[in-house]
């Protein structure tokens, strides 16, 4: 019987617990030692099949059995007896095999023991009969795995990889590379060789061949096979990754035509924008009042402005974000156009970081300025007063974004309070900073008008996970 | 710059629309839109016009470019272009063609006075 080979070293820290625990093991019929971690030599480890110990020789040992069974040419099994259930993970992690909590039970032993064993086994079997066990793996393997010369000849080669990745009717043991592949794959196959052999690390890459059914699509991995301290031969395994490929291709192909269809509907967005804006204009083209005249083109200002982010991110590389300084700028070139600003009068300048920030973001932001510019030019410098406008975007700590719009005009009234303010601008701007951007918002209106607003720079990313 | 004839060029009615109005309060004698390049050669072999403002994208088989290239053959010179997509491929193209300017969509009243007023003024038309 295979357990009369088996011998179990005993590690107790209490000579009763070890005797007893030894009685049963060789009622068990097998063999017990008593060696010391510290001192045993390795012919004595190799005799010994399992190994059982208590917490306390754990304490001072456990660490040196883990290194003599990471070393054991077989399997050598770990086991530990704890007096706690939740010391058991602990040792598990550590390297042990097995954790059995105290006071031992005999059937579970008897079962553990016999379980550990037959993979000790098992194992010993393997180690037997090593080459026919790595030879079958390789025969097995659909892959192709093979051994290649420097001057790329074949020197083994496994038949079911040749057969289902190259087709060979023969093994291609001895013959060239160029007899197995087609001449791009094999001046590939060449260079990478060389490569291997100068830099001796492995190389992955993929080339691609006709079959009967198509191209075929094959990941190579080469790796040099060192004797003697130097490159002798190299190893090579190639899969056939066709349908991944195909799979990737299509993947690929449905990601193009989700962006063309984004960038469309972005383009088409704006266009609609655009014909609202021409509707506006035809309207207002009999209009003689200038009240209303102002009204329509506010109006149209406020469309153009959200039309411009549409633009922005038809433009846009990831199709998502816009810089939103590069946005403001031009939405303050729009609306001097707009008011007819002579820049000899009217002075209006930036300093805008460049802010990446979503549709989200881009669009409360531009009505904001829209409305903040549009008060400033239409009411700060009355008659042919001459002034500045000046407007900024600063990425402040902690990922918060301020816009600043200051003029040197004529300021705001006395007593003014946003809050009763009439102006439909000044309460879309404090609306638009509390409700959509989540921002504050603060101004001053003596010496000219300035207003800040500040807001957090993630917006999408909190509506989106709140 | 009154009494002077203007083709527009536009598939999107309500903007041809919009932009002739505004041309005709400017003082131009502005044609009555069309929105095809093929309608377009036609309508100006019968009417002259002095300046030809032309969307890229039109319906029918021509697209703007093509059909700014067909009128300057036939001897109508200056051409001002306007695209919604501001793209360099599309901006490359329409620099190649002489006589012209490109305008990007949305294009109001003043940005097509100025462009007008560049194009005509004094022989200062943009030739690339």
């Amino acid at each position: 019987m295979a357990q009369d080979l088996h011998t179990i070293a005993v590690l107790f820290s209490n000579s009763v617990d070890r005797k007893l625990l030894s009685d049963f093991i060789v009622s068990l019929g097998y063999r017990v030692r008593y060696p010391n971690p510290d001192l045993a030599k390795p012919d004595e480890w190799a005799e010994i099949s399992l190994v059982i110990m208590d917490e306390a020789v754990g304490r001072r040992h456990g660490k040196r059995l883990v290194e003599i069974k990471n070393h054991s040419e077989i399997f050598l099994a770990l086991l530990v007896a704890v007096q706690k259930k939740g010391a058991i993970a602990a040792w598990l992690k550590s390297g042990f095999d097995d954790a059995l909590q105290l006071p031992l039970a005999k059937g579970e032993l008897r079962r553990r023991l016999r379980t550990f064993l037959r993979i000790r086994e098992q194992a010993e079997q393997l180690a037997n009969d090593k080459e026919a066990v790595y030879r079958s793996l390789v025969e097995s393997s659909s892959d192709h795995i093979f051994l290649l010369n420097r001057e790329g000849i074949f020197l083994a080669s496994n038949k079911r990889g040749e057969k289902a990745l190259l087709n060979a009717d023969k093994t291609l043991i001895g013959s060239s590379l160029r007899t197995a592949y087609c001449p791009e794959a094999a001046n590939l196959i060449y260079d990478q060789i060389e490569k291997v052999f100068e830099s001796r690390r492995p190389a992955t890459f993929e080339h691609s061949m006709q079959g009967v059914d198509g191209t075929r699509y094959y990941q190579v991995t080469l790796f040099p096979v060192v004797r003697d301290r130097s490159v002798w031969a190299i190893g090579g395994i190639s899969r056939d990754v066709t349908r991944l490929k195909v799979a990737e291709d299509q993947i690929k192909a449905s990601l193009k035509e989700k962006e063309v269809l984004l960038r469309e509907l972005y383009h088409r967005t704006k266009n609609n924008m655009q014909v609202i804006i021409a509707l506006l204009h035809l309207q207002s083209s009999n209009i003689k009042d200038k009240g209303t005249i102002d009204l329509f083109r506010e109006t149209e200002n406020r469309i153009k402005s959200m039309a411009m982010v549409h633009e922005k991110l038809y433009q846009a590389k990831n199709l998502s974000s816009i810089d939103l300084g590069e946005y403001i700028r031009d939405l303050l070139h729009l609306l001097s156009g707009s008011y007819r600003i002579r820049p000899e009068v009217v002075a209006v300048s930036a300093d805008l970081d460049r802010i990446f920030v979503t549709i989200d973001t881009a669009i409360p932001c531009g009505l904001i300025i829209n409305e903040l510019i549009s008060n400033c030019l239409k009411y700060a410098f009355p008659g042919n007063m001459r002034g500045e406008v000046r407007v900024g975007l600063t990425r402040k700590e902690g990922s918060v974004i301020e816009i600043m719009v200051k003029d040197n005009g004529v300021g705001l009234p006395q007593n003014f309070d946003i809050d009763k303010s009439k102006s439909l601008g000044l309460r879309t701007v404090k609306n638009l900073t509390k409700y959509q951007l989540k921002g504050e918002l603060s101004f001053t209106g003596h010496k000219g008008t300035e207003f800040r607003i500040r807001f957090p720079e993630h917006l999408r990313e909190a509506r989106v996970w709140p | 710059m009154p009494n002077l004839k203007v083709m527009i060029v536009e598939d999107e009615i309500l903007t041809a629309m919009s932009l002739q109005k505004a041309l005709e309060m400017q003082g131009y004698e502005v044609l009555e839109p069309v929105d095809t390049g093929e309608e377009a050669i036609k309508l100006a072999k019968r009417e002259r016009p002095s300046v030809v403002i032309m969307d890229v994208l039109l319906n029918g088989r021509m697209d703007g470019i093509e059909t700014a290239r067909v009128l300057q053959t036939g001897g109508f010179t200056r051409i001002i272009f306007m695209t919604g997509y501001q793209d360099n491929e599309i901006l490359e193209r329409t620099k190649r063609v002489k006589s012209s300017l490109c305008l990007v969509k949305p294009v109001g009243p003043d940005d097509l006075g100025k462009a007008l007023d560049q194009i005509l003024d004094k022989g200062k038309a943009v030739d690339s």
